[in-house]
């Protein structure tokens, strides 16, 4: 009796942690899945990126002549690691977030480097490395001119190096997060076992439930 | 967001100027042989310009991902409609007012194409419709926004947009879906309105929705993130499940052991008066039964009893009443002493006469009252502990149970528990049920006190 209670729980506690696992990749979507697409704003914020690593959107050219942007774009070309900018204004373009957007451009680009999104109005840009991580903080303040401002990105990734990630995750991978985990669950144990305790203990009954784990190896009936 | 509306502002006022009829008549043939400018870099002339051309200007900042998609779609509805219907969907043009534009613009475009009805949804400010020179205007205007309004059900509709639920709302329908509801409103003509089927169609279309925020890198299941859910989920049911399992199935003597033990807490019924009046009796037979006896060993530990008996006696000559709790107390404890000490001289004496053949009196451990012990048992908790008992007590142990022990009425209800676990001379005795000479414990632990 005392083995197929067992044996249920040990099967009901796989079941929960498959459950468990799985309600927390549908809350955690895959970063692996495709993403969905994103639009004309993108497809060409994308194929001028590949081409020269700088997209002005037609209703932001007024902030940047063609000369500025043509020297713009050949700075960033000859950055390592490579920069690329898109100006890719404000609005409702098929993306939501400039951060969205340089998702966008990280995974339809495909090169390893710093990819800045300004939308041409804001004091600062947004900036996301892909391939690594920028040795230095790279400011995407936008302040001033706009080809300064962008020379000045520029300059910054140039003058930084792209180091490995650490591949490790917030919890160390799957051993950390066993013992995390592991921690987690005693102290929780032990908590509920206090608290069950003097619960019992309150209203008149021994400390302890009836029933000692040396059962399961003893198999004592008593 | 500030620095976007200064601009506005200045290049607002820059082209109140150049807005006026004679530029706007004049700018007029230019348009058909120049590319046509985006919205931002063109005055309302210019954008006039360009609607006679095209009633449709549909721009990518604003097309929701397939600008020209939307521009085809428009067009395909407008086309052949008895009023001329014009759209704007873009970024915002030069010299329009700061707080409304669209509808500036709406207003200005009237002056300069004719009546009409204007759609136009721009970078900054609300989307407007208007309609001029229609029948029952207003009530076109109307019909478009009862068409939103069952709209957003249509598109989301699993989403109760009364409750604000600003974290898991979706962001809502597009310009371009909003553009194509009053275009084909506005195409119908009057009596206003739009049919179910060409709302859901709408609604459900792929280009209707403003796309929601991408899935973040940040945010994404990792390894050791499915590990500390796995484990702590499974883990949590094993340990809890498994002692569920264990109290389940505990055998039914535990359980009644853990069940006695909740039960057997009350204080036992005693009657200070009636135990004290039993033992001077007892006392008194003793020692009448004393003085007829001879000499022997056992006659030398009756003795010894008696003198723990009267000793212990003489402190019970004042009775105290149960209100005096600590003292009561005291009292009860030794009554059932100096009734034990009596019972053990008398039955030392009858040893004497059958030469030695019985045993001494050993009372029953859990409770000296229930009289001589003539088995042993395991003290219940403490497996390796041997202690006499009688009959019942030894009965209730073999069937897994607690004896019923000796409790006194506590001082305090948290000192509720069975004598022997107290620290008196009693206790450490248990009644002489572990102790072989009780009497001499007992004048030994007096002489002590009155020392
Ligand atoms: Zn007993």
């Amino acid at each position: 009796m005392r083995w197929i209670g067992a044996a249920v729980v040990v099967g009901l506690a796989f079941g929960a942690a498959m459950f468990g696992v799985q309600e927390y990749e549908s809350r955690h979507a895959d970063i692996e899945a495709p993403l969905p697409p994103g639009g004309d704003r993108v497809a060409a914020a994308t194929d001028a990126l590949v081409a020269d690593h700088l997209y002005v959107a037609p209703e932001l050219q007024r902030l940047i002549t063609p000369e500025e942007q043509a020297r713009v774009a050949t700075a960033a070309a000859a950055a390592d690691p490579a920069a690329f900018i898109a100006l890719s204004g404000k609005g409702d373009a098929g993306y939501y977030l400039d951060a969205d957007l340089a998702q966008y451009l990280i995974d339809g680009v495909g090169e390893a480097g710093s990819y800045l999104v300004w939308d041409g109005e804001s004091v600062s840009g947004t900036e996301r490395t892909t391939g690594g991580d920028l040795s230095t903080y790279v400011s995407p303040d936008m302040a001033g001119k706009t080809e300064a401002a962008l020379m000045r990105y520029i300059d910054a990734v140039d003058a930084a190096t792209l180091e490995p990630l650490d591949d490790s995750d917030y919890w160390g991978g799957p051993r950390g997060g066993f013992l995390a985990a592991l921690l987690m669950v005693s102290g929780g144990y032990l908590a509920l076992t206090l608290v069950v305790g003097v619960v019992r203990v309150l209203s008149g009954a021994s400390y302890f439930l009836p029933g000692r784990w040396r059962d399961f190896v003893t198999g004592s009936k008593a | 967001m500030v620095a976007r509306t200064a601009l506005a502002g200045v290049l607002g006022s820059l082209a109140l100027l150049a807005a006026s009829p004679a530029v706007a008549t004049a700018a007029l043939p230019a348009a058909d042989t120049t590319p046509v400018p985006v919205l931002v870099d063109s005055t309302v002339d210019q954008v006039a310009a360009a609607l006679k051309q095209d009633p449709v200007i549909v721009e990518q900042v604003m097309g929701n991902g397939d600008a020209a998609g939307a521009h085809d779609r428009l067009r395909d509805v407008i086309d052949g409609s008895d009023a001329p219907i014009y759209v704007v969907i873009g970024s915002t043009p030069r010299g329009l007012g700061e707080s409304d534009p669209a509808n500036d613009l709406a207003v200005r475009l009237r002056s300069r194409l004719g009546a009409g009805i204007f759609i136009i949804a721009l970078t900054h400010g609300p989307p407007r419709h208007a309609a001029w020179g229609v029948p029952e205007a207003t009530q076109y205007s109307n019909a478009v926004y009862d068409a939103y309004k069952k709209m957003l059900p249509l598109a989301y509709p699993d989403v109760d947009w009364e409750t604000y639920d600003s974290e898991n709302r979706p962001r809502g329908l597009s310009d371009v879906a909003y553009a194509q509801i009053a275009a084909t409103v506005a195409a119908g003509g009057a009596p206003w309105g739009i049919d179910d089927t060409a709302l859901e169609e709408i609604a459900t279309a792929s280009w209707a929705p403003l796309p929601e925020e991408l899935p973040r890198s940040y945010d994404a299941a990792t390894p050791g993130g499915r590990w500390v859910v796995g484990t702590v989920v499974g883990l949590s049911v094993l340990l809890v499940g498994l002692r569920l399992v264990l109290w389940a199935t505990a055998s039914r003597k535990a359980r009644q052991r853990s069940t006695a033990e909740a039960t057997a807490l009350t204080p036992t019924r005693l009657d200070l008066a009636d135990l004290v009046a039993r033992a001077e009796r007892t006392t008194t037979k003793l020692a009448d039964e004393l003085a007829g006896a001879s000499s022997s060993p056992y006659a030398d530990a009756a003795v010894g009893y008696r003198t723990a008996a009267e000793a212990v006696l003489r402190d019970l000559e004042d009775l105290s009443l149960p209100e005096d709790k600590a003292r009561y107390g005291t009292q009860l404890r030794d009554a059932v002493g100096a009734l034990v000490l009596a019972n053990a001289g008398r039955h030392e004496l009858g040893r004497a006469g059958k030469g030695g053949g019985t045993e001494r009196y050993v009372p029953c451990f859990f409770d000296p009252l229930h009289g001589r012990a003539f088995h042993t048992v395991s003290a219940p908790g403490r497996a390796a502990v041997d202690v006499p008992a009688c009959r019942r007590c030894s009965e209730t142990v073999s069937s897994g149970g607690t004896p019923r022990a000796l409790i006194f009425p506590p001082v305090r209800r948290r000192q509720l528990r069975p004598y022997y676990e107290e620290s008196t001379v009693w206790a450490r005795t248990g009644y002489g049920a572990l102790d072989d000479e009780l009497w001499r414990a007992v004048v030994a632990d007096r002489a002590g006190v009155d020392r």
